[in-house]
């Protein structure tokens, strides 16, 4: 578990862990009991474990309508018939699976932190996944790189084990545009659904049109900026030059008490700024510290927080 | 508040460097730790008004750089010696005149008198302001100008630092004749010429004298000059002082000497003093003695079987003046003298010149007046190894290298004059003060004629008869030629007759002896020549070495070419203690004298209450203190050290803003 925590190195990561890494056993088990929370309702295509608007074939019952010719003989409710004389047809709501998607942003800044901000991107990605999985929902996961990595779709607890061989063989990716990744995705993917995106949102360019797009999409959207506890609470002396590990870009500071609290003032504006963008369009905006672990992430601040239940 | 400029301008030049160097290495300092960050977003978002006018916000941000210009800014202004002006005004002319005399060596103030007058001059000075001019004297016996007019402060200080103590004696003539110089242009000028006009106006000037006041007062009119004496020193010090040192031969006993030394108590407490001589560097012996206030006393030392070597005579006393605690007596070697006799015949002065006391003292050898122009004789004459010649009515065509004494002849130097032959005279008149003519009596001495002598100027009368001066003796060059105007006996065809009765009387020896001592040398003295600081040192040494070395106290040998002359005069006398002359390269002694400061004024360390220069009297000034500034310099110093510490605490604290 160590070697991963470790940053800035891509040869230890991955291959060398195991799966209970990412997910251990006592999470899984507690996972299965979440289920993903949309508060939208989509349509899927195969018979899911979420009721949809859609009236079907269930054991759930819905309504009563009147019958119509054409209608199939075998939702008739006879009893009914037989006390009115009327012929009602007997409606379920029809079970619908989800489709969620987990946008993973791999570029080298994700790779900061102790564990890394990417590492715990991926763990919620796949704690998610699972209790995706486990409901039916039909997920995927997709890596924001140079080029999209995305995952084939999963669906049902079986598809576990290649869902954390695909989570744990991604690394950080070279530098990359947020929006042209959210972009490419957009593209292959135009059905509705959750998607869930996981970044740090420092792209030079703006987060904005990423996020516009996925609204556009017109799809449930959850934003999970992932920050690291050196981003929020950096630990700097001295007359420093920070370099930018994507773009080489220098920033001449003299760390100073006024500098910390300037920056921390920054970041605060920065995160309120992105939590009104999102919900002022719809989205659900949620802050997340790199070193909380997926248990606590998952297991108790999104859940407290609504994205499952 | 005034300044003071302290720097000159390159170092002003170099001083308003340094503030930019210190901002300059400031930023060089910076050698910036490379820190990898996930993303300088935030931070170029947070630094981006920090970026406007950057370095003033990294001025504004930096408290130690604050500090640190913040001391440069002290020291700074420490540098412009900045402080408050004194009551009073120095004029706009002024002229310090500090004593550097002997007696300025006084500890009665901390740590000498010459050290407090030099500061209060300083003080003096910084009280200046910016257009005023001044001028730095020290006098002694002689004035030294170390600095003519000038406001340039640094010049001035230098001029008064350089000042050094001095063992001369004081006199405030000189200096004040510098002094003068612009203040009363006049002065110097021709009065009865007519054509001399006065070229420059008069410039009045203040004169500080800053002097214990131990001189005479000297007599010259201030004119355009007002004078302030400032009293260095207080007026009650304690000064035991050796006022004489001589030492004598004891006549009755050969090889017994005896050493005698006047000692003054010029405080008002009676003191104990214990007078230690040494001969040689060996003690010979002690006496211990109490002297009243005021008063003073004399101590005699026996010393059996010494011939030679130099005596120092020391007192141990706690006194504030240490210079005259010590007196310095060479002893001569005996020495024969060679005593030539030019005569044909005269039994009277032969008989006198060989009693046995006259033989112990010198060596006598006869010549023929006939023989006085060969050339050995000239040689004889002309080589400064004789020490006195008797011409017995004879003269030489030249005067030789060596004292002489004339009787019944002139000598052959204008200078001299006599009258006619007259007789018979009576001796009215005899100067018994003078060494020659010491215990000699000659009221009953019969002469039946001689001659009225007119003295060449300098000349000493010592015999006066009712015709005129009969004896007299008269400085030529070092030398003293005497001559008395009547032969003792006259010689005719028919033989010689007498011409007085002198030679029968016991006085007519003791006057052969006394010349003998007298103008042969000062050989009972068996004392050598002292002279005191800073005077001139007349040796008498033999011909044959044409270079002489002077070894003084301090050891640094002078090496001094004679060019022929018979005398040699020696001036740089200014340290107390024993000269030794040798031939040079060679480890004779040739002649050995000391240097004593035996000056009552000297010793009498008392300040003076007022000096007279004049006619006028000049008060001494109570007190300095409303003359000098007060300064800050100091204050900004601290300021400074102080902002150091803050700056050295704020480092090591990491203490941030």
């Amino acid at each position: 578990m160590s070697a991963i925590f470790e940053p800035h190195t891509k040869h230890n990561m991955a291959k060398t862990t195991t799966e209970q890494d990412l997910l251990p056993p006592q999470l899984l088990a507690r996972l299965e009991r979440l289920e993903l929370v949309s508060r939208k309702i989509f349509r899927g295509r195969l018979k899911g474990e979420r009721r949809s608007r859609r009236k079907g074939q269930s054991v759930e019952f819905a309504d009563f309508r009147n019958y119509v010719p054409g209608d199939d003989l075998r939702f008739v409710d006879w009893n009914l018939y037989a006390r009115l004389d009327k012929l009602f047809l007997k409606l379920f709501l029809e079970e619908e699976d989800l489709h969620v998607y987990f946008l993973v942003d791999a570029s080298p800044s994700m790779n900061f932190g102790n564990p890394t901000k990417f590492f715990a991107a991926k763990q919620v990605a796949a704690a998610l996944s699972f209790v995706g999985m486990c409901r039916g929902d039909r997920v995927r996961i997709e890596f924001l790189g140079a080029e999209n990595q995305s995952s084939p779709v999963l669906r049902g607890r079986s598809q576990l084990w290649r869902m954390s061989d695909f989570v744990q063989a991604i690394e950080p990716e070279q530098i990359c545009n947020l929006t042209d990744a959210v972009k490419r995705f957009c593209l292959k993917n135009t059905g509705r659904g959750i998607v869930v995106l996981i970044s740090d949102l420092m792209d030079k360019s703006g987060y904005e049109p990423a996020l516009r797009l996925l609204v556009g999409q017109q799809m449930d959207v959850f934003v999970l900026h992932m920050l690291s506890p050196e981003e929020m609470d950096p630990d700097l002396k001295g007359d420093l030059k920070l370099v930018d590990c994507e773009d080489d870009d220098e920033a001449e500071v003299s760390v100073s008490t006024a500098l910390l609290k300037k920056y921390k003032a920054t970041l605060a504006a920065y995160v309120d700024q992105a939590r009104r963008f999102c919900s002022q369009r719809g989205m659900t905006y949620l802050l997340a510290r790199s070193d909380q672990g997926a248990d606590v992430l998952v297991g108790q601040y999104l859940l407290e927080r609504g994205l499952v239940r | 508040m005034s300044w003071i400029n302290m720097l000159s301008w390159w170092q002003w030049l170099i001083m308003a460097a340094v503030p930019p160097l210190v901002v300059m290495l400031y930023f060089l300092k910076l050698r910036r730790v490379p820190v990898k960050v996930p993303s300088t977003y935030l931070w170029q978002r947070t630094i981006e008004d920090l970026h406007v006018n950057s370095i003033w916000q990294r001025l504004r941000k930096n408290l130690l750089l604050l500090l640190q210009l913040l001391v440069l800014a002290a020291l700074i202004l420490a540098c412009l010696r900045p402080g408050f002006r004194g009551e009073e005004n120095l004029g706009n002319r002024s002229i310090f005149m500090i004593d550097n005399s002997c007696s300025m060596q006084a500890t009665d103030v901390e740590p000498t008198r010459l050290a407090s007058a030099k500061k209060q001059a300083l003080e003096m000075l910084d009280a200046m302001t910016g257009s005023d001019v001044a001028m730095v004297i020290a006098f002694n016996d002689r004035a030294d100008v170390k600095q003519g007019f000038t406001s340039d402060r640094r010049q001035l200080r230098a001029a008064i630092e350089s000042i050094q103590a001095t063992n001369r004696t004081t006199d405030l003539n000189e200096a004040l004749r510098a002094a003068s110089g612009l203040a009363n242009p006049g002065r110097t000028s021709q009065v009865k010429d007519m054509t001399d006009i006065q070229v420059a106006d008069a410039i009045p000037a203040n004169i500080y004298i800053l002097s214990d006041g131990g001189f005479a007062a000297p007599q010259l009119d201030l004119g355009n000059l007002s004078a302030e004496y400032i009293p260095i020193g207080t007026e009650l010090p304690s000064n035991v002082a050796i006022l004489g040192f001589t030492v004598d031969r004891n006549v009755e006993k050969t090889g017994k000497i005896e050493a005698f030394a006047r000692l003054y108590n010029f405080g008002l407490e009676p003191i104990t003093v214990a007078a230690t001589l040494s001969l040689n560097g060996e003690l010979v012996d002690s006496s211990e003695l109490t002297l009243d206030p005021e008063s003073g006393d004399g101590v005699t030392f026996p010393i059996e079987n010494a011939t030679e070597g130099q005596l120092k005579l020391e007192l141990e006393a706690e006194d504030d003046f240490k210079s005259d605690n010590v007196a310095y007596a060479g002893l001569d070697p005996p020495r024969q003298l060679e005593v030539v006799l030019v005569t044909e015949g005269n039994v009277a002065l032969e008989t006198a010149l060989k009693t046995e006391y006259a033989q112990s003292l010198a060596t006598l050898r006869s010549v023929d007046p006939a023989s006085l122009n060969s050339p050995e004789s000239v040689q004889l004459a002309q080589s400064g190894d004789i020490d006195l010649f008797i011409y017995d009515q004879c003269a030489p065509e030249k005067l030789p290298e060596s004292n002489t004494l004339f009787i019944g002849s002139m000598p052959p130097d204008e200078r001299w004059k006599a009258s006619a032959m007259s007789g018979p005279l009576f001796v009215i008149d005899s100067n018994k003060a003078h060494p020659m003519l010491q215990y000699v009596d000659l009221g009953t001495v019969r002469i039946v004629e001689g001659q009225a002598l007119t003295l060449p100027e300098g000349g000493t009368e010592l015999v006066r008869t009712d015709a005129g001066i009969l004896a007299g003796v008269a400085p030529r060059e070092g030398y003293q030629d005497a001559v008395l105007a009547m032969a003792l006996s006259k010689r005719g065809t028919d033989g010689s007759t007498p011409n007085t009765d002198w030679p029968i009387k016991r006085s007519f020896p003791v006057f052969l002896l006394n010349s003998l001592e007298y103008l042969g040398g000062a050989v009972s003295s068996a004392g050598a020549k002292t002279v005191q600081p800073g005077q001139p040192a007349v040796l008498n040494l033999a011909t044959r070495f044409d270079k002489v070395e002077i070894e003084p106290p301090s050891g640094k040998k002078v090496e001094i070419d004679r060019t022929g002359q018979p005398q040699l005069i020696y001036t740089q006398t200014d340290d107390l203690g024993f000269y030794l002359a040798r031939p040079a390269k060679m480890d004779r002694l040739l002649q050995l004298f000391t240097v004593n400061l035996f000056s009552e004024q000297e010793s009498n360390i008392k300040i003076a209450s007022e000096v007279q220069i004049g006619t006028q009297a000049v008060a001494a000034k109570a007190t300095q203190s409303e003359i000098v500034r007060v300064e800050y310099w100091r204050w900004l110093l601290g300021l400074a050290l102080l902002v150091l510490v803050i700056e050295w605490y704020l480092y090591n604290r990491r203490v941030a803003i």
